[in-house]
């Protein structure tokens, strides 16, 4: 009992040391971004997609969460240290390789809005992560073309969504992948989902191709051949294409005829098997891969 | 040996014979429903062994002395205690091949833990819940909650490790994971030994040592010995280290000599007595010649090392780690038929700074009760000990010669091995 009397008092002050130095080292993390750079990074999970985008001030989002839990590790690799919270999911569309991660998380992270294509999906993971939705009251949103997401106003850097144009409800799964273009300057990145060469047709006969110029191009659904037309291409005319993928992954993808494809309109491209994480940075200016 | 320890071991042993021909459930007759689909009522009797895609749950069925393993998909909020309705197709297990191609008899494994039949694919339906033992159910609990916390702020799979040096929790893990981990024969660190049962048993009483007198602190260290194994899942390995550790402060309490290596005897024949088929339990055998190793080899060993600085225990460390190494080598060959050659540099590596590590990672699991922002500055001291843990691991396992594997080590020469270590320890005492 003496002992403890002894110490009392600095036992406090030191508990109290370390409550200030945590709070100032959480808003640090979280706020502190005096940086004029957006990242994006195209996470290495395996056999899926998962995009990871932080603006200059702070705010996250995040598309796709990969097939498994595998998600927590490449986030955990982005964020900073303590940063619990992404003030947006988008889910492109029901398929495992994409929503397979997001019930982990849904379950670990604080989560403010999710972005929805509007399937309904009869599968067990589908049920799970809707599940979690609910459980954690996040704000549910479905996505239409014309929507804007403003990641950092001050910055002026935006998502603007391009498909799905209607009601998905009768669509195939891929085909109703949400399809969007993330803005910051002169840069931008058109991110695809599964999307197919149907859904590219839509796009190309709702906007104009000069929308449709971006610097960095995702292709859909792993490189498969049922995406990514020549003419869906030469539109988006990218600097680089990337390939969301996983080592011999029983698909066969990226298939050839794709990169050929790319070959044939001399588009260099990454795949996340070759290169692990790929993430860019950008000032709206000057477009840096950076690993 | 006196005439009255020849006779207690007597007893000893014929209590554990009737226990095993008398005592022990039989496999209930299911043949007419295998490989068919049942619906099974039962008790989840232990916490849900969660994995990467999987969770595994024992239930006991109603009426039934035997247990069945039942295979469902991770995400369900099935707990320890609740009555579940499961569906799906009963099988008898089947032993496999590990990844060096050398079968493991999964048949016994999960006999000894009186589990015949395995439902796998099984979907799963909560009947009731709370009906196991209200401890049980809180010491679970404290588990899974501690687990969180630490989940809470330090990022995977760090926190799965922080969490498998401290509760011996083996969930999380990926199977490249697991790899690196016997490939550099460290598996050791994140099951839980006699090491995690000590040192919980030292922090509970030096914390209350300065409050309470020393009986006082020594019978608190005795019941939180007891709780914490119950909590940890009652693994044989936890048991073993448990009644050595108790032995110890009953020495302490009576002012007697406490001489490990009877303890150690005590504690297997105490084991045995209970319950013989802990003898071809691959966890019991491994803490058993691990524990006699470092109590009996080290003496030797140290020896060869005296050109090592004493400075931080060093010199005492790398003995016990070779002393360690070296007795559970044969077994080791001889069950996993892997042999790490890059074992004893990974292991004087990380084992000097597990202690702290283990410190920083307990300290965010109870902060974590009050709040995640008193917790957070200690995480990061612990993610960064972590982080040098699973670095050093991954360098090591990608080494090519990390590990050589053999198919078939004779049990013969695993047995010449120990009678060779057994005549070469004991040969100059009379």
């Amino acid at each position: 009992m003496k002992y403890l009397k002894k110490y009392l008092p600095y036992i406090l002050v030191l508990v109290l040391f370390l409550s200030v130095f945590g709070i100032w080292y959480k808003i640090y993390a979280e706020d502190n971004k005096n940086t004029d750079y957006l990242t994006v990074a195209f996470l290495d999970i395996g056999q899926g997609d998962a995009i990871f985008i932080e603006a200059p001030n702070g705010k996250q989002m995040l598309i796709d969460g990969g097939p498994d839990w595998k998600i927590l590790e490449r986030l955990a690799e982005v964020m900073p240290f303590g940063d619990k919270s992404i003030d947006v999911i988008l889910a492109t569309h029901a398929d495992m390789d994409h929503i397979g991660g997001l019930p982990f998380v849904l379950d670990d992270y604080k989560i403010t809005n999710i972005i929805e294509n509007g399937i309904i999906s009869e599968t067990t993971i589908y049920k799970d992560y809707q599940k979690e939705i609910l459980k954690n009251k996040v704000n549910k949103i479905i996505a239409r073309r014309d929507m804007r997401i403003i990641l950092d106003k001050e910055k002026n850097i935006y998502f603007d969504i391009l498909f799905p144009d209607k009601d998905t409800l009768e669509l195939e799964s891929n085909d109703g992948s949400i399809v969007g273009k993330l803005i910051y300057g002169e840069k931008s990145f058109m991110l695809t989902g599964d999307a197919t060469i149907y859904t590219e047709n839509q796009i190309q006969w709702n906007e104009n191709p000069k929308i449709l110029k971006s610097e960095v191009l995702k292709l859909g659904h792993h490189g498969s051949k049922t995406s990514s037309s020549i003419l869906w291409l030469e539109d988006v005319d990218p600097e680089i294409a990337i390939i969301s993928v996983d080592k011999n992954n029983r698909y066969g993808h990226p298939h050839q005829e794709v990169l050929d494809r790319l070959n044939s309109l001399n588009i260099p491209y990454l795949t996340t098997y070759e290169e692990g994480s790929i993430i860019f940075k950008t000032d709206g200016v000057e477009l840096i891969h950076i690993k | 040996m006196s005439k009255k320890e020849i006779i207690i071991i007597f007893i000893l042993i014929a209590i554990a014979v009737v226990r095993f021909f008398f005592f022990l459930p039989e496999p209930p007759d299911f043949d007419s429903v295998l490989e068919e689909e049942v619906i099974v009522v039962g008790e989840v009797i232990y916490p849900p062994d969660v994995r990467a895609n999987s969770q595994r749950i024992t239930i006991k069925p109603a009426n039934q002395e035997t247990n069945i393993l039942v295979v469902i998909p991770r995400n369900s909020d099935i707990l320890y205690g609740d009555i579940i309705q499961v569906k799906g197709i009963l099988e008898t297990p089947e032993n496999f091949m590990t990844s060096v191609g050398k079968e493991f008899n999964y048949k016994r494994y999960l006999a000894n833990q009186d589990i015949y039949f395995i439902i796998k694919n099984a979907s799963a339906e909560i009947i009731s819940r709370g009906n196991g033992s209200k401890l049980k159910a809180w010491l679970y609990n404290l588990r899974n909650s501690f687990m969180e916390n630490i989940k809470e702020v330090v990022p995977p799979p760090k926190s799965d490790l922080a969490n498998g040096l401290i509760l011996g929790s083996r969930g999380g893990f990926d199977k490249e994971m697991n790899e690196e981990f016997i490939s550099t024969g460290t598996i050791h660190i994140i099951a839980l030994s006699g090491y995690n049962v000590t040192i919980v048993a030292e922090g509970v009483m030096n914390v209350l040592g300065l409050i309470f007198s020393q009986v006082v602190s020594i019978i608190f260290g005795i019941f939180v010995i007891f709780l914490f194994i119950i909590m940890t899942g009652a693994s044989s390995t936890a048991i073993r280290a448990g009644i050595m550790a108790t032995i110890l402060l009953f020495a302490r309490l009576t002012g007697r000599t406490y001489m490990a290596g009877r303890a150690l005897i005590i504690a297997a024949l105490l084991m045995v007595a209970y319950d013989l088929r802990v003898l071809v339990d691959i966890s019991f055998q491994l803490s058993f010649i691990a524990t006699a190793g470092v109590l009996f080899l080290t003496p030797k060993v140290i020896n060869w090392v005296k050109f090592l600085p004493m400075r931080f225990k060093f010199r005492e460390l790398v003995a016990t780690t070779i002393a360690a190494t070296i007795s559970v080598l044969p077994i080791l060959l001889y069950t996993t038929g892997i042999l790490s050659i890059v074992s004893l540099p990974t292991n004087i590596l990380i084992l000097s700074f597990i202690p702290l590590t283990m410190l920083f990672s307990f300290i965010v699991g109870v902060l974590g009760f009050i709040s995640p922002v008193l917790s957070l500055p200690f995480g990061y001291i612990s993610h960064l000990l972590l982080s040098y843990i699973l670095s050093v691991i991954h360098f090591f396992a990608s080494l090519p010669f990390a590990s050589v594997s053999t198919r078939s080590f004779p049990l013969i020469i695993t047995i010449l091995l120990y009678v060779f270590l057994i005549w070469w320890v004991f040969r100059n005492q009379e």
